[in-house]
């Protein structure tokens, strides 16, 4: 089972797997800018790769420091009791907003992973970064107020006054705004801010504009950074006395003169009024590195100015200029990739510089004559150049030089350094990529006082002990990617003192133990090989930290005895072969731990023996394929804190795994990654026992569902969480996740804007994951709830009042609101009125009635008016009582017309039918209408039984009919038009 | 004891005649006329009355028991949501994931204020309501805006939850004082039931000597008030059955609490702004809010179906004869009744006592001791304390009516000076029976207050 490499995808998609391959040749292949990063790397490689504190994707590298769990939790509000509760209490605010970031970089390094611009200052740990910001203030509004450093990239004009005086101990701020104008108060209340920097992409020049006051409110100002501005419309900025560096890279400076009409408080005041009797020198780093502009030195430009560093990196200034320029002190200048053909003899003899850094140049051979000058040189940098030798002098001529970086140089194929003086002082020579292929017997034997030894990268084959004769205080030796392929024992015998050896891509396939004898104290190692390494005994137990990569390792010793101190171990192998013996592995002291590839030595049965023996393992990355991953159970780790588990393979999916399997018993565990392990679904089961977890980070998930019982654990989730790469699953139990990474507070959430979810595995769509949501969970079953109770008690309390009680109000509410609702729906009420006119007459004027009135409002429309009439005799059924047909027709006829003539009032009926007609009027006013029609004149006095009549009938009721017939036809008109009134006021 | 014979015939059985004449009337046609439509030989009309108002009294005692129960139910779920919601309010997160920017606090505020200020007002409208609507309509009317207002919680939106509160803070007055004028009438009404006779002598349209109703009065108060406090411990079953198990416990809530009881700044300073373990999920929350609704719709049947009518609706008396004119003034006509100018501290104190009992007592010195958690059960005893000890109001069937009153202010005062001494130790249950007792005590107190306070203003009124 062997795979030469791990997928090409997985290093892409993920930080932590590319990290291996970075390391192997970060310290051959990254330039280094200055020689303070020049440190033993190889030890701190170790501490690197395990505790996971190189941040590979920015360009600084920095330790964590220790992390302060509990700062997070002590938060004291004052409350009142619940029923005021709401007076008092101040928004809490959510950290998750679209396009910012938040991450705590004490929690897990590479978190700056997924903030791409945003390298940190070492020493800080909560940190935010927004990208696309154009309302500078909605952004930072919902930001959490105790960052301590914050990017922010984008778009903003000008920046307001007060603009970050919510955040009291930012300590770093990166802004990458474009043209910007700042106002004067910008940056009030940000006292505690050490750096700050101005930053554009793309080389020179967007205007910036800084008022002269704009940087007073700074007391600790540390570092200033302007790159890719042209500051031409600020001058007589006042800089703080805190500043120590300054940095003006890709600006449109032509001439160093400028520099002091924009900080004048940078160089003393050259005239003799001013007050330069209370100016001290502060600044003590000058970076004008790439200025391709700066051509210009005027004559006492930096007078009086006292540096200890000057940067001039791809400047295309003379350095030989610096001598002109008036500046008083200079230790350090970098000189990187200016193109210089000698070592700059005057400028270092001048200031007699301590450091001199001229990486990427054309130096190709040093002469003797440079020397002289240069006797007070420290730090000395050479990388890349083209030196194919040092001259006989150099180490004499420079008794002071203490590192020395003589890499990518072509000192090869046998390294010949020039002999020097026994005192030479140089601790530090870095020898890599030189193409060596073979070191002389003595060969450091100038130089004594080595401590720190550099030769990866060459292709030394063969190495002894008296090769390395003489470098009695040596700790560290570096050969990496050296074709040594045996090792002689006792190779190690005149360094006494090495505690850091490190062998990765070397040739050596069988290690003993024995090969290490000579140096006491080797606490650290580093064994490499391309196939197989197979070690051997006796092993020192002195070992710290050791690190083995190959396809196969085997040991071939009792693992019982032999790693009793150990505390990081890391392991690449895809096959570890245990010894046949004894398979216990005892690590009683191991802090770190990673495994990377199939280390099959783990699988399920041994896991089991395994995991319990490390009490004390803070850190666990574990790598491998997922038949490995689904069988790890985790239980007995009781400081367990970073728990990072991957599967390195990345191509097939295996089963689902179940997380609460895995993590059986981690009570301490703050970080959790997981990289490609196929969750399935994370349930309430899964956070069960993680109290303590403040980080979550899933990378590489498809078809993750996240149940609805975890809304419940929402106050106990991880402060951060992190999708990386993320596919979920489109389903409604999910919908809980956009308020919870939207609104919670004190809670960030990465990754869920641009995440997408399937239905299942086979779906292709690619729908946006919150736009489903929003889409198709819409829960209204509160709103329903709401509705459905609330009309049920509205129905029962109105039913239950109308019903009840009897209430007057509400029969003329009820009519009211009857005849209404029949007017409005336009419905008349027929059925109680069965005629429209009931006629009263008497036998005598029968006659006129049948042949005059009769027809002419019976008639149907247009001759007559088509009223329904009553006539006693023609309508009242036969064998009815007239007194009771009278009454019940005279009540379901709208109105009653009674014919009056002398007859009608001798007439007893006429007279009952009159009488009845009136008692219906009296007795219900406006309800029944009687009109009277006279045939004939009667005079008054026999109408004096029915005076009362007059009190109830208008005018228009009394009609009399006209003598002459050619009048007959108005009244006819006249008498319809009455009674079609008289009819519609009833029906109304 | 021998069974007391039927009033009416029974079908089979002996009649007083006789097995051979099982109705002891001649049957037939050949029987006389008024031996079929006449009284019945051996009708007793003394037992009969006797029944007839035993019947009357039982009825009167059902309306009591009927009205004090809904009464509690609505109070009881009215203060258990309301708690159980403030609860979930003050949870920092919970208020954010639910309703983000919502502004909740807000519209608390804005609720509590609608509870809280809008009874002021009802000083002018409740006899208008009452003598509009009746007694009991009046309380079946408010219990439903109760109704109304545990419904707007499903829904939480300012537009719900504001009008909601005011209406519920308008209904509260005529609440109570419909329930109170209810009870009062009903110890009326069993004191003419059970005085029928006299006031047949007396003559029909005579009203009873002032203040004759007392005892039955005071029983009736005592069972209303039983109930009443029931209510609180009502109100905490939410919190039991189901908020319990969401609570962080006191270790966390209490973590930043340095001082509590007197030594502490504010009711409860430094409480932590996360009191939710787990938020509950929606569905639950619907659950529990409809059984509340359900509990309050059977508090509307029960005042609607089981509450009989105050007065015959012949029975134009007090409020319902109060012309419309003088209505307004019905809420001043006590003031002039100089003993009852003397309750006037006492109903402001017996307001601020509850108060006090459920925030500075309950939060306090409680929850600042023993932790949220142990608020329900704290309330509990509160509330099983002032329901045991409303019967001591029946000591006013044979002390002076102001002992009960005076007791319990006295009692009060004790509690106060004691606790005025004490501050428990934060996050520490080994004080909670001294707590259990003191709120306990607190309940005697306040069931003394209240009884004797109310049985004193109905005597002046009634």
């Amino acid at each position: 089972m062997k795979r030469k490499q791990l997928p090409p995808r997985h290093f892409k998609r993920h930080p932590r797997a590319a990290e291996w391959t970075i390391t192997d040749t970060m310290n051959v292949s990254k330039p280094d800018s200055s020689f303070a990063s020049n440190t033993p790397q190889g030890a701190i490689l170790v501490n690197r790769a395990w505790v996971g504190v190189v941040d590979f994707h920015g360009t600084n590298v920095y330790l964590i420091s220790p992390s302060s769990l509990e700062e997070v939790r002590r938060m004291k509000r004052p409350l009142l009791s619940f029923t005021l509760l709401s007076l008092l209490m101040s928004l809490g605010c959510a950290w998750t907003t679209p396009g910012c970031t938040i991450a705590d970089s004490s929690l897990l390094s590479n978190i700056s992973y997924y903030i791409p611009f945003c390298p940190l200052a070492p020493g800080l740990q909560f940190f935010a970064s927004c990208s696309h910001v154009n309302d500078l203030a909605q952004t930072l509004a919902v930001l959490p107020s105790r960052l301590e450093a914050l990017c922010l990239q984008g778009t903003v004009q000008v920046l307001s006054a007060n603009a970050f005086g919510r955040f009291p101990i930012l300590k770093l701020l990166r802004l990458q705004l474009g043209p910007i104008r700042v106002t004067s108060g910008a940056f009030q209340g940000v006292t505690q801010l050490q750096h700050l920097f101005f930053e554009h992409p793309a080389p020179c020049c967007l205007s910036l504009f800084l008022p002269a006051d704009a940087l007073q409110p700074f007391g600790l100002l540390r570092s200033l950074s302007f790159e890719g501005y042209c500051l031409n419309s600020s001058h007589s900025i006042q800089l703080p006395l805190s500043l120590s560096h300054l940095t003006m890279r890709h600006s449109c400076m032509t001439d160093l003169q400028e520099l002091k009409e924009l900080f004048p408080s940078l160089v003393p005041d050259s005239s003799p009024i001013g007050s330069s009797s209370s100016w001290s020198p502060f600044l003590e780093v000058l970076d004008l590195s790439a200025n391709l502009q700066l051509r210009q030195v005027d004559a006492r430009a930096l007078q009086g100015l006292q540096l200890h560093s000057l940067r001039l990196e791809s400047t295309p200034l003379n350095a030989g200029e610096l001598l002109g320029t008036g500046l008083l002190h200079l230790d350090s200048l970098s000189l990187v990739d200016t193109g210089i053909k000698k070592l700059p003899r005057d400028v270092t003899a001048n200031f007699e510089l301590c450091a001199l850094d001229l990486g990427r140049n054309q130096i190709q051979s040093i002469e003797d004559d440079d020397l002289p000058g240069c006797h007070s040189l420290e730090h000395l940098n050479l990388h890349a150049n083209s030196l194919h030798a040092l001259p006989t002098r150099f180490f004499s001529a420079l008794p002071q030089l203490q590192r020395l970086n003589l890499s990518m140089n072509q000192l090869g194929p046998t390294l010949v350094l020039p002999a020097g003086p026994v005192s030479s002082n140089l601790s530090m020579l870095d020898l890599s990529l030189n193409g060596l292929r073979a070191l002389p017997a003595r060969a450091f034997f100038s130089l004594p006082q080595l401590q720190e030894l550099w030769l990866g990268g060459n292709n030394i084959s063969h190495l002894s002990s008296e090769m390395l004769g003489g470098l009695r205080w040596l700790k560290t030796l570096d050969l990496n990617w050296n074709q040594i392929k045996v090792l002689e024992p006792g190779w190690l015998a005149s360094l006494p003192a090495l505690t850091s050896l490190t062998l990765l891509g070397t040739h050596i396939e069988n290690f003993s133990g024995r090969l290490l004898q000579g140096p006491q104290q080797l606490s650290h190692l580093q064994l490499g090989a391309w196939e197989f390494l197979t070690l051997y005994n006796p092993w020192p137990s002195t070992l710290l930290s050791l690190e083995l990569r190959a396809e196969i390792v085997e040991f071939k010793f009792s693992l019982r005895e032999a790693f009793l101190s150990l505390e990081n171990l890391a392991l690449q192998a895809y096959w570890v072969l245990p010894p046949p013996t004894n398979t216990t592995f005892h690590f009683p002291s191991l802090r770190h731990f990673t495994l990377r590839g199939c280390p099959s030595i783990f699988s399920s049965h041994h896991t089991y023996g395994l995991f319990p023996q490390l009490p004390l393992l803070e850190h666990l990355h574990f790598w491998s394929d997922p038949q490995e991953i689904e069988h790890v159970q985790l239980s007995g780790l009781p400081r367990l804190r970073v728990l990072e588990l991957g599967d390195v393979t990345g191509f097939y999916p295996s089963n689902q795994m179940k997380l609460e399997e895995i993590l059986m018993e981690v009570p301490q565990l703050e970080v959790l990654a997981l990289s490609n392990v196929n969750l399935e679904d994370l349930s309430v089961s899964s956070f069960r026992d993680l109290r303590f977890l403040r980080l979550l980070l899933l990378n590489s998930e498809r078809v993750l569902g996240l149940n609805r019982s975890l809304q419940e654990l929402i106050p106990q989730m991880p402060q951060y969480v992190y999708f990386s790469d993320v596919i979920f699953k489109c389903q409604c139990e999910n919908s809980w996740v956009e308020p919870w990474a939207a609104r919670t507070p004190n809670t960030f959430v990465y990754g869920l804007e641009n995440s997408i979810c399937m239905v299942n595995g086979s779906d292709r769509s690619k729908t946006p994951f919150l736009s489903f949501l929003s889409a198709y969970c819409l829960d209204d079953l509160e709103f329903q709830s709401f509705l459905t109770s609330f009309t049920l008690v509205l129905l029962l309390t109105s039913f239950a009042l109308l019903g009840g009680p009897n209430w007057p109000w509400l029969h003329h509410l009820w009519a009211l609101c009857r005849a209404w609702w029949l007017k409005m729906g336009g419905w008349h009420h027929r059925s109680h009125y069965v005629y429209d006119v009931f006629i009263s007459y008497c036998g005598q004027d029968q006659a006129w009635v049948l042949a005059e009135l009769i027809p002419a409002l019976e008639k149907p429309f247009p001759d007559g008016e088509g009223l329904r009439l009553c006539l006693p005799e023609r309508d009242f059924g036969v064998g009815q009582d007239r007194i009771d047909a009278m009454a019940s027709s005279m009540e379901s006829s709208r109105a009653t017309l009674c014919v009056l003539s002398r007859h009608a009032l001798g007439s007893p009926w006429s007279n009952l039918e009159l009488r009845l007609a009136t008692y219906h009027m009296v007795a219900k006013p406006g309800t029944a209408r009687l009109l009277l029609l006279f045939l004939e004149p009667i005079d008054r006095r026999q109408l004096c039984g029915y005076h009362r009549l007059a009190r109830w009938l208008q005018q228009e009721d009394y009609l009399d009919f006209p003598k002459r017939s050619v009048d007959w036809e108005a009244f006819w008109s006249k008498l319809r038009k009455r009674l079609r009134k008289a009819v519609q006021e009833r029906e109304a | 004891m021998e069974a007391e014979p039927p009033l009416y015939p029974v079908v089979g059985a002996p009649g007083p005649q006789g097995a051979e004449d099982p109705l002891g009337v001649p049957d037939g046609l050949e029987a006389p006329l008024d031996e079929l439509v006449g009284a019945y030989p051996n009708y007793n009309e003394e037992e009969e009355e006797r029944r007839y108002y035993r019947r009357k009294r039982l009825g009167v005692l059902k309306n009591v028991l009927a009205a004090s129960a809904g009464g509690a139910l609505t109070y009881g779920v009215y203060l258990g949501l309301l708690q159980m919601q403030l609860i979930l309010h003050y949870d920092e997160t919970y208020r954010e994931v639910k309703y983000g920017n919502m502004g909740l606090p807000d519209i608390d505020s804005k609720m509590l204020m609608g509870i809280n200020m809008t009874p002021i007002a009802a000083l002018l409208y409740t006899p208008v309501l009452i003598r509009f609507f009746g007694t009991k309509w009046m309380m079946f009317l408010a219990v439903g805006i109760y109704a109304l207002f545990v419904s707007t919680n499903y829904w939480e939106r300012y537009y719900t939850l504001v009008p909601a509160a005011v209406t519920l803070g308008m209904a509260i007055v005529p609440l109570w004082a419909s329930m109170g004028n209810y009870i009062t009438r009903m110890a009326q009404k069993y004191y003419e039931y059970v005085h029928y006779k006299e006031q047949e002598e007396q003559g029909p349209r005579q009203r009873p000597p002032r203040g004759s109703h007392a005892p039955y009065l005071l029983v009736f108060q005592a069972i209303f008030y039983s109930f009443f406090h029931l209510s609180f411990a009502c109100a905490q079953l939410p919190m039991i059955y189901f908020l319990n198990h969401y609570l962080y416990d006191l270790n966390h809530t209490l973590s930043s609490v340095k001082n509590c009881g007197t030594n502490s700044h504010g009711i409860l300073s430094g409480f932590n702004k996360t009191v939710l373990r787990m938020l509950p999920q929606s569905r639950n929350l619907i659950v529990v809010e409809s059984v509340l609704m359900a509990v309050a719709f059977l508090a509307m049947l029960l005042v609607l179906g089981l509450c009989g009518a105050a007065y015959r609706p012949t029975e134009e008396i007090d409020l319902r004869s109060v012309g419309w004119g003088n209505i307004f003034q019905l809420p001043f006509k006590h003031v002039r009744d100089f003993r009852l100018r003397h309750l006037v501290p006492f109903f402001i104190y017996s307001g601020f006592e509850v108060l006090f009992a459920c925030t500075g007592l309950a939060l306090g010195y409680g929850v600042c001791s023993m932790g949220l958690e142990n608020l329900a059960s704290l309330l509990v005893a509160y509330s099983l304390g002032a329901s045991a000890a409303s019967a001591l109001g029946l000591l006013g069937l044979w002390l002076p009516r102001s002992v009960p009153l005076v007791a319990g202010a006295g009692l009060h005062l004790l509690l106060t000076l004691g606790l005025f001494f004490w501050a428990p130790v934060p996050k520490s249950l080994q004080h909670s029976w001294i707590l259990y007792s003191a709120v306990a005590l607190w309940g005697v107190g306040s069931a003394l207050n209240k009884t004797g306070l109310s049985s004193e203003y109905r005597m002046g009124t009634g």
